[in-house]
């Protein structure tokens, strides 16, 4: 007879799919889904009954309590929760939300409120859930000074508060990213946050599992709730490294364990993550295997990545899976000389590099072209002996090319990208871009001088003349405006000066700039214009 | 009852209980580092995170008055360009604007010419720092103290680091022997800025277990919780400038990390809207956009040539966001910047492609030949030159998952479909 009634009782569960609980609502509210379900499985159904009462619901009351907050700031306050209201019925215009005492939501005010385990500083506010008849539901304790510097609580604050209070009560679980509905912060808030689409699908989500177990409860049905239980395997993705261009292809198996059915996605934080197509909702002790790849064209070198589960399992809601591996790059570049800047003199000059080759690419290098300043290129196969310190390689025998450009003598004086295109006969890389800085000349590094925002006080500011082996000297300084003036201190022999720019404090307000003229020794180069600029502020 | 509520509601969220330690007096080491270039957040998809204006609004709401210390782990930038000088300046600037205390000096900063040191550290207000450097020619310096923190730096590649400077750098060992016995004598913790991996950080702290933070290079999320080897701590602040880290010092040890993500809920600070907004007059005034390479390819016709066949695709493009791209650059004031333009214009990397909106009107915005290649000839003679068909991969060339995260073509092609 026993046997007899427990099938009965178990094919009411079975007959309706038990509630679903989505990944998104808060432990709290599961909590409470499940603390119904141990009433209805005592067979306690007035107890279950109260306590499903205090689910989610479309039309409740809020108890609005500012009777600490200061007596100015009042209609402020008043004025920010009105907005976080709107906010809500804006996104979900079914919501009913009345202001009463004794509210099934309350929000209050306290001086402040002590610090917590994520930062040092006091907590802004802090929510309390409860299941007793005599409390709210959720009371939102908000602080009138938030942050270690004690800033005083703004409306800014108070409206992100009453959304997430308001959240909260809704069943939503805090979201760590930012500017979210459900994103909450100690300090003062810096920008408002709003409901997204996603956030109201979720709460009628939430609000169809309430209302389902509130029905079953009056119909005396058993709701079904029961825990799921996530398992994620590998707990590690290790995958072995790869030549840049090539798949990497994982699978992660997901498994629920437990007995109610789990929900989960899965969000990467980092664009390099392929996740293919995947099952998201899994029955109790079903396995999904979702394919994941990695996109090692637009990524290389050691790759430390996460990838977060996010589910509805109540004591695991977040499982962190890290990838760690190394996409090797299918070229590099080592230049044999010109580093940081290729030197010109009056033959002009030759640029060497080798672009090394990953054995595993089998293209070839078809045609190689210089642009930006006038130079002839040329290329052959290359092998050798080198490090990859990019990716912790140790030297090791490697193929490539190696690429000669001759510049020619003629380019302006200064300094000019050499900039090289290599054309492949690959589909993933068909062409490859190297670039080197070429000096011709006296220059100034950097290039002009700098003064950034300044006051009305004297400033100074310095570039560095640079010619490397070749000497010169400084026979003149000039400058161009009345409120700059300059002078040379030595840097390095005849090769390198430092030329210091001082501005007297006189310029008017705003952006003011000239340059300083130096003259050299150097009949092919007399003069250098080294420009400054700066703001007054 | 409360009580208990409030303790499952530190539970759920995270919260101290009452009557913790009191957490007054506590040193805030706010950390910074791996921009390499990345001064702005920039993308097709929101969220973008990152950028130099939002990392200065993260720092001042972060700082905890007279008791906060501020380093940068450096790599401002990823080349030597013209470019990348004034990206380094605005960054320095940026940085000094919240008072810095220390600026890894290492490789890619060297890269910029030595005389550019004196300018990063001007900037700065005197944070450049590197352990290994004694050049009176260099501004920087071997340690800074802030608050109990006695701070070093080094960059793991001493020898390159010398070479493009052309002087005597010290080998990173010594440097940090060098900074245990600052640290010894002044009876201060001793943190150290490192460029390198956390393999690299690792073995560090195996060698010197007297370090108790050593900050790394990586270009990762940094991760949820700091590594620990010994008594040393390992952190890193990310890649890309997109992330603040945040660690405390209680008196005794380490504590209450975090990581900040730089998302849009930050404002950009308004000092640092000026600096930004100086370094790009800068870009724009030295017309570094006409000095970009250029290729020799067939030439362009401009979408109006295009609309006048294919009328119906023309509807499409002109209400898409694409016949609007260059708009989008002009709003933000990047129309100038060589970083940003090739996305939103035709062929800049063409000879015959765009040069500026006054020039080369045709050729603004994402038009046709953006995707479909240049269509001159097609124009011209449309039966006898037939162009090529197009496949998605065309799109991913600017909608890559740096500057377009989560794009998807078979979700966004429908906004396009022509």
């Amino acid at each position: 007879m026993i046997a007899a009634l427990a099938l009965f009782v178990l094919a009411q569960t079975k007959d309706d799919a038990p509630v679903s609980l989505p990944p998104g609502s808060s432990e709290a509210f599961q909590s409470s889904v499940f603390a119904v379900q141990g009433k209805v499985d005592k067979g306690d159904w007035q107890e279950a009954a109260r306590l499903a009462a205090r689910l989610p619901r479309l039309k409740f009351t809020l108890d609005w309590d500012d009777s600490t907050v200061p007596e100015r700031d009042r209609p402020f306050f008043a004025k920010a929760r009105d907005k976080a209201i709107s906010m809500w019925k804006a996104a979900m215009p079914e919501l009913q939300i009345a202001l009463a005492k004794q509210g099934d939501l309350k929000i209050d005010f306290v001086k402040d409120l002590p610090p917590n385990a994520d930062s040092p500083g006091p907590a802004g506010a802090v929510y309390l859930f409860s299941p007793d008849p005599g409390d709210p539901v959720v009371e939102g304790v908000l602080a009138l000074l938030r942050s270690e510097n004690h800033r005083p609580t703004a409306p800014l604050d108070v409206t992100n508060e009453t959304l997430f209070a308001i959240g909260s009560f809704l069943g939503l679980a805090r979201q760590p990213r930012a500017l979210s509905l459900m994103y909450r912060a100690e300090d003062p808030y810096v920008a408002q946050n709003v409901p997204t689409p996603a956030d109201i699908r979720l709460v009628r989500h939430i609000l169809d599992a309430s209302d389902e177990v509130r029905k079953d409860v009056k119909a005396k049905r058993s709701p079904g709730a029961a825990a799921p239980q996530i398992f994620v395997s590998p707990n590690k993705m290790t995958p072995d490294q790869v030549s840049q261009g090539m798949p990497m292809p994982i699978l992660l198996q997901i498994t629920n364990q437990g007995k109610g059915p789990l929900d989960f996605r899965l969000v990467p934080d980092c664009g390099c993550f392929l996740i293919g197509e995947y099952k998201d909702t899994l029955a109790p002790r079903e396995t999904t295997v979702v394919p994941i790849g990695i996109n090692t064209i637009e990524f290389t070198g050691h790759l430390l990545k996460t990838l977060f589960v996010y589910s509805n399992d109540p004591v695991t809601p977040i499982v962190q899976v890290p990838l760690d591996t190394i996409v090797r790059p299918a070229y590099w570049f080592k230049d044999l000389n010109g580093d940081p800047a290729l030197v010109l003199d009056e033959h002009g000059g030759i640029f060497q590099t080798v672009m090394v080759v990953d054995d595993d690419q089998k293209w070839t290098v078809k045609s190689v072209t210089a642009s930006g300043i006038p130079a002839a290129v040329e290329f052959e196969p290359w092998t050798g002996d080198l490090p990859n310190p990019d990716i912790g390689e140790p030297s090791t025998h490697r193929r490539g090319y190696k690429i000669r450009a001759l510049i020619a003598p003629n380019i302006v004086t200064g300094r000019a990208n050499l900039d090289i295109t290599i054309h492949t006969s690959d589909d993933k890389f068909p062409t490859i871009y190297h670039s080197v800085l070429a000096q011709r000349g006296i220059v100034a590094v950097p290039l002009s001088c700098y003064f950034g925002q300044i006051g009305k006080e004297k400033a100074e500011a310095s570039v560095v003349l640079t010619r490397p082996g070749q000497p010169y000297k400084i026979t003149k300084i000039e400058s161009d405006t009345d409120f700059v003036s300059a002078r040379i201190e030595p840097y390095r022999g005849e090769t390198e000066y430092k030329l210091v720019v001082t501005y007297n404090g006189k310029a008017p307000i705003g952006r003011f700039f000239g340059k300083i003229i130096v003259h050299t020794d150097d009949p092919k180069q007399p003069t250098v214009e080294v420009p400054f600029e700066g703001t007054v502020s | 009852m409360k009580a208990l509520l409030w303790l499952a509601a530190c539970a759920i969220f995270g919260f101290g209980a009452f009557g913790g330690v009191a957490k007054t007096g506590r040193q805030v080491l706010l950390i910074v580092g791996g921009t390499d270039g990345y001064v702005s957040p920039c993308g097709c998809v929101e969220p973008m995170t990152g950028g130099i204006r939002r990392r200065i609004t993260a720092l001042r709401l972060l700082s905890v008055k007279d008791r906060t210390t501020i380093v940068d782990n450096g790599d401002l930038v990823g080349g030597n360009g013209r470019q990348d000088e004034m990206k380094a300046e605005a960054l320095a600037e940026c940085m000094g604007l919240v008072h810095v205390d220390a600026l890894n000096y290492g490789v890619e900063e060297a890269r910029l010419g030595a005389g550019m040191a004196d300018s990063l550290d001007r900037l700065s207000g005197g944070a450049l720092l590197s352990t290994g450097l004694s050049d009176a020619r260099l501004p920087t310096k071997r340690f800074r103290e802030s608050g109990p923190f006695v701070i070093g730096a080094v960059d793991g590649r001493s020898q390159q680091l010398g070479r493009l400077l052309e002087t005597h750098v010290e080998d990173v060992d010594s440097s940090v022997r060098s900074l245990l016995d600052e640290a010894r004598d002044s009876g201060k913790v001793p943190v150290l800025l490192m460029r390198g991996d956390f393999d690299q950080a690792r073995s560090m702290a195996d060698r010197h277990p007297g370090l108790r933070l050593i900050v790394c290079d990586v270009k990762t999320t940094p991760p949820a919780a700091p590594i620990k080897v010994g008594r040393t701590l390992i952190v890193t602040p990310g890649e890309r400038g997109k992330f603040v880290v945040k660690i405390e010092w209680d008196g005794t040890a380490f504590a209450g990390y975090s990581s900040t993500d730089l998302g849009p809920e930050f404002k950009d600070d308004a000092e640092a809207q000026k600096v930004y907004s100086a370094y790009l007059g800068r870009v724009a005034r030295e017309g570094l956009l006409a000095m970009l390479p250029r290729e020799p390819t067939k030439e362009f016709a401009g979408s109006a040539a295009c609309t006048r066949c294919h009328k119906e695709a023309a509807k499409v493009w002109e209400q898409s966001a694409h016949a609007n791209a260059l708009s989008t650059l002009e709003r933000e004031g990047h129309e100038k910047d060589p970083d940003c333009v090739s996305c939103h214009v035709v062929g800049l990397s063409s000879v015959h492609g765009f040069v500026s909106r006054e020039t080369t009107p045709m050729l603004a915005d994402v038009g046709c030949e953006s995707c479909h290649g240049p269509a001159r000839a097609h124009a011209m003679r449309p039966n006898k030159n037939k162009m090529a068909k197009v496949e998605s991969d065309v799109c991913t060339k600017c909608h890559n998952t740096e500057h377009s995260p989560g794009f998807d073509f078979k979700t966004f092609w429908p906004k396009i479909a022509h």
